[in-house]
């Protein structure tokens, strides 16, 4: 019997018939009905073809069962700072920072003609719904990724998988899931399969999947931005990517939605690491969704609340939800990030700097052994900012012996944060 | 001959040989080059198939020689603030707020490209010798996106480039930039490829820098854009930060400046994020302000007016290190768009200007109490759609009162209201 029961009344979501957060002594009236939840997209993740590229970051093996072990464990520290909910793929994201090739990667528990699902995969999935299940969370189990769609061998394949894997969930016999058809259904390589990349088609296969899983929440994500009418109408919750909006684009976006007038939650489950976005989201009335490619996309990811980005973010949520965290001391609310000693590969680093308060920071000057190389003006304060959610590497060379970040604050004040490199 | 003559060493731009602002007292030297800038796109404007529709903003006609004059009486109240130069274009802009531009007949040209209206020429001839007589530079831009319509082919389009050319050559200007297209990479351009392709736009800037007499020329693409071979053809890169945040704005001067780390970077439209001019300061690029509102819309109020275009002012000043009178702190937000006269078919663009937007976190739009909109990035405006473009209020008769509520990132909370 499933211990965590998630259903939707109107645009709120509760859990075992009371509206989330409500038991929290404190807690906010306005977080309360909300469905917190980060993007941990790889955790059942698997290369069949070349896992031992995914021996790295301090790990001499890569094992798709300890990872997910490792998420297993994570989950009720994440918990306890507000996380009610995590979105999973089965043919999991892109390691967008390090593999150029995604479509390289072997990835998905389907057969090419949709209608068999990995044993491994499944195992796998059982462990970490049923633990998430355990500790009171909901899991958004994503079926499709567009860098595996090629591995379905046609449309009718692509309606097999749903089904399949909609069997598989209902097997279970949980009650804390929620299905996201598709990631982002009209991008990239998803154009090889109408059925995915059309509104139509997905429409369709979101009734599909409600159908065949029993009568789970279904719904189904776009692009950052992304928003679709007749999708959203055909969903039980309204999922959105906040990717590369400006907060200015991601409050129309929730408004957009809104005048839809359909009454539905509004879920974004993947934005970026910009916690601006957060505020954003519950001022509104939207859940939002923590995406941090580096910290939780790049496999093996180190699934716990790791310092910097994640911390800020899991106690920013805290705070906005009403959970009482001890305070930090000024100094640690500005973090420069990207010289964590196994984080690195082929000599690459992505450095930034993390802050609690982003909304504190006018901009940050990055310096290279005294010399000035960037200036980030806008959140996530990053070396060579490509979007919200993507930077380009610095290669650290012997000549590297001082990184420096000076945070200029909006009131004046001037942060320095230093890293000696030996 | 010109009384202001813009030259061009590396980076920099001089004004009869010295270096721009260098002439001021206590100026930064981190300005000294630039060519600060704005939008006057209007400035010789007329609509020759629908003139009446332009009698509105308090004017019971529209008269295209008032409006060139009228602005001629704003530029030494803009010189005073650090403005060096403006973009006037030989077919306008768009009133994108109001009017649809492919309804507008605003075109000097003749069809085949080789003569100039007259009327058009005296009105540039006037603002250009107004501008040289003041020491301001003008970026004099040959073409606009639907106005190209007017030039029957490509052929008609190099005419057009040899015409306007020979036209500022042959009176001997010293104190014009020749910028080809406005923006020639968007969609309404597709119908001339010579204006669309870079190739073309290669070609077309050496015609007009040879048929000119050797003017500087350069041109600009869409917000963000900036092409590899124009920018090498171009005395001057022309940029546009229209839509770009300061993040994407910076990366856009990094990536030009990597290819031409030895010419000007000339921004020359941007919006009215003043967030920006911090940008350009900082990278030592010129900045052009965009205020579609208040200088795009025939007939345009040319001076320093109340809101934006004095904060932008004041900034400009600031950056350049001229000594103004400080804005008392209470006049440093303005709730904006509710002037008497600026309305059009019952519609008001309503936003909160401020002088440092970046002490802003956001600002909630209240109208008869109740919160309709909160913008989050700059320009703060309500049914904000780019940082250019924002949609229109419907005022109703009902409207009583408009509020808003500015959140600062210090915490601290300040109330701007209109009431009826």
């Amino acid at each position: 019997m499933s211990k965590t029961h998630i259903n939707v009344k109107g645009e709120k979501f509760e859990i075992n018939g009371e509206l989330t957060y409500s038991e929290i002594e404190g807690s906010l009236p306005s977080a309360q009905g909300l469905l917190m939840n980060a993007r941990f997209i790889q955790g059942i993740f698997d290369d069949k073809d070349m896992r031992e590229r995914f021996a790295r970051f301090g790990r001499s093996v890569y094992d798709p069962e300890k990872n997910t072990d490792d998420l297993a464990a994570a989950l009720p520290e994440w918990y306890a700072h507000g996380l009610r909910s995590f979105t999973v793929g089965l043919q999991g994201g892109g390691p967008v920072f390090t593999i150029d090739d995604w479509s390289t990667i072997n990835n998905t528990p389907f057969s090419d003609d949709g209608k068999s699902f990995d044993s491994a995969y499944e195992g796998r999935l059982e462990r970490l719904i049923k633990a998430a299940d355990e500790i009171g969370m909901t899991v958004i189990v994503s079926l499709l990724y567009q860098a595996q769609a090629h591995r379905l061998k046609d449309g009718e394949a692509v309606r097999n998988a749903v089904k399949t894997a909609c069997a598989v969930l209902k097997n279970l016999d949980c009650s804390n899931i929620i299905i996201e058809v598709a990631n982002e259904h009209h991008v990239g390589n998803f154009k090889i399969h109408p059925i995915i990349h059309s509104a139509e088609g997905m429409s369709y296969l979101i009734e599909l999947a409600r159908e065949q899983s029993g009568g789970m929440l279904v719904g189904c994500s776009g692009g950052g931005g992304y928003s679709n009418r007749e999708i959203a109408k055909v969903s039980d919750i309204i999922l959105i990517h906040g990717n590369n909006c400006t907060r200015q684009e991601y409050y129309n976006l929730i408004k957009k939605v809104r005048s839809f007038g359909m009454n539905k939650p509004i879920v974004c489950n993947e934005d970026s690491p910009c916690i601006g976005q957060l505020e954003v989201s519950l001022r509104n009335g939207a859940s939002w969704g923590y995406y941090n490619n580096l910290t939780k996309q790049e496999p093996p990811a180190d699934w716990g609340i790791t310092t910097g980005e994640d911390t800020y973010f899991a106690r920013r949520m805290a705070e906005r939800i009403g959970i009482r965290t001890p305070s930090l001391r000024f100094e640690d609310q500005y973090y420069f990030q990207g010289f964590e000693r196994d984080i690195t590969i082929d000599n690459k680093r992505w450095i930034r700097l993390a802050s609690l308060y982003p909304e504190t920071i006018n901009y940050v000057e990055f310096y290279r052994n005294g010399e000035l190389i960037d200036i980030a003006y806008d959140e996530p304060f990053m070396v060579n900012n490509v979007t919200t959610w993507i930077q380009q590497p610095c290669i650290i060379s012997e000549q590297d012996k001082e990184w420096k970040a000076l945070v200029y604050l909006r009131n004046g004040q001037v942060v320095e944060k230093k890293v000696e490199l030996r | 001959m010109g009384s202001t003559k813009v030259g061009i060493k590396g980076s920099k731009f001089y004004i009869n040989g010295k270096l721009t602002y260098s002439d001021i007292e206590g100026s930064n030297p981190g300005a000294h080059g630039l060519l600060m800038n704005a939008r006057f796109i209007q400035g010789v404007f007329d609509d020759k198939g629908n003139r009446g529709r332009y009698a509105r903003f308090g004017y019971e006609v529209f008269d295209p020689d008032a409006n060139t004059d009228r602005l001629i009486e704003a530029l030494p109240e803009w010189y005073r603030y650090g403005l060096r130069a403006f973009t006037v274009g030989f077919q306008g802009g768009g009133p994108c707020f109001t009017i649809n531009n492919h309804t507008i007949n605003n075109n000097p040209y003749s069809e085949d490209g080789t003569s100039l209206d007259g009327e058009y020429v005296r009105r540039m001839e006037k603002l250009i010798i107004a501008a040289d007589n003041i020491g301001m530079v003008v970026i004099v831009s040959f073409f606009y996106g639907a106005q190209t319509r007017w030039l029957k082919d490509d052929n008609s389009v190099r005419n057009a480039v040899k015409t306007a050319s020979n036209f500022l050559r042959d009176r001997g200007f010293t104190n014009v930039i020749i910028e080809i297209a406005n923006e020639h990479n968007i969609n309404e351009f597709k119908i001339h490829p010579i204006l669309y392709n870079p190739e073309g736009i290669v070609s077309l800037i050496d015609v007009a820098r040879r048929e000119s007499g050797g003017m500087p020329v350069g041109c600009s693409g869409g917000g963000g854009y900036s092409n590899r071979d124009i920018s090498m053809a171009s005395d001057v890169v022309l940029i546009h930060g229209n839509g770009c945040s300061r993040q994407h704005y910076y990366n856009l001067i990094m990536r030009v400046r990597e290819w031409e780390p030895d010419k000007p970077i000339v921004c020359n439209e941007d919006s009215q994020a003043v967030g920006q001019l911090e940008v350009a300061f900082r990278t030592k690029t010129s900045w052009g302000y965009y205020n579609n509102i208040t200088k795009q819309e025939p007939p345009a109020n040319w001076g320093i007016s109340a809101g934006e275009d004095t904060y932008f002012a004041y900034r400009m000043a600031e950056g350049i290190g001229i000594k103004m009178t400080n804005i008392h702190e209470g006049d440093r937000y303005c709730l904006q768009g509710f002037e008497s006269n600026f309305t059009f078919e019952g519609k008001r663009w309503i936003r909160l200007a401020s002088l440092y937007p970046e002490e802003i976190n956001f600002v909630d739009f209240f109208r008869n109490g109740d919160l309709i909109y909160t913008a989050y990035d700059e320009p703060y405006t309500v049914n904000y759609i780019s940082n250019w473009l924002q949609g229109p209020c419907l005022i109703k008769e009902e409207d009583r009162e408009w509020k808003a509520l500015i959140h600062l990132r210090n915490g601290r909370i300040i109330e701007k209201t209109f009431r009826k």
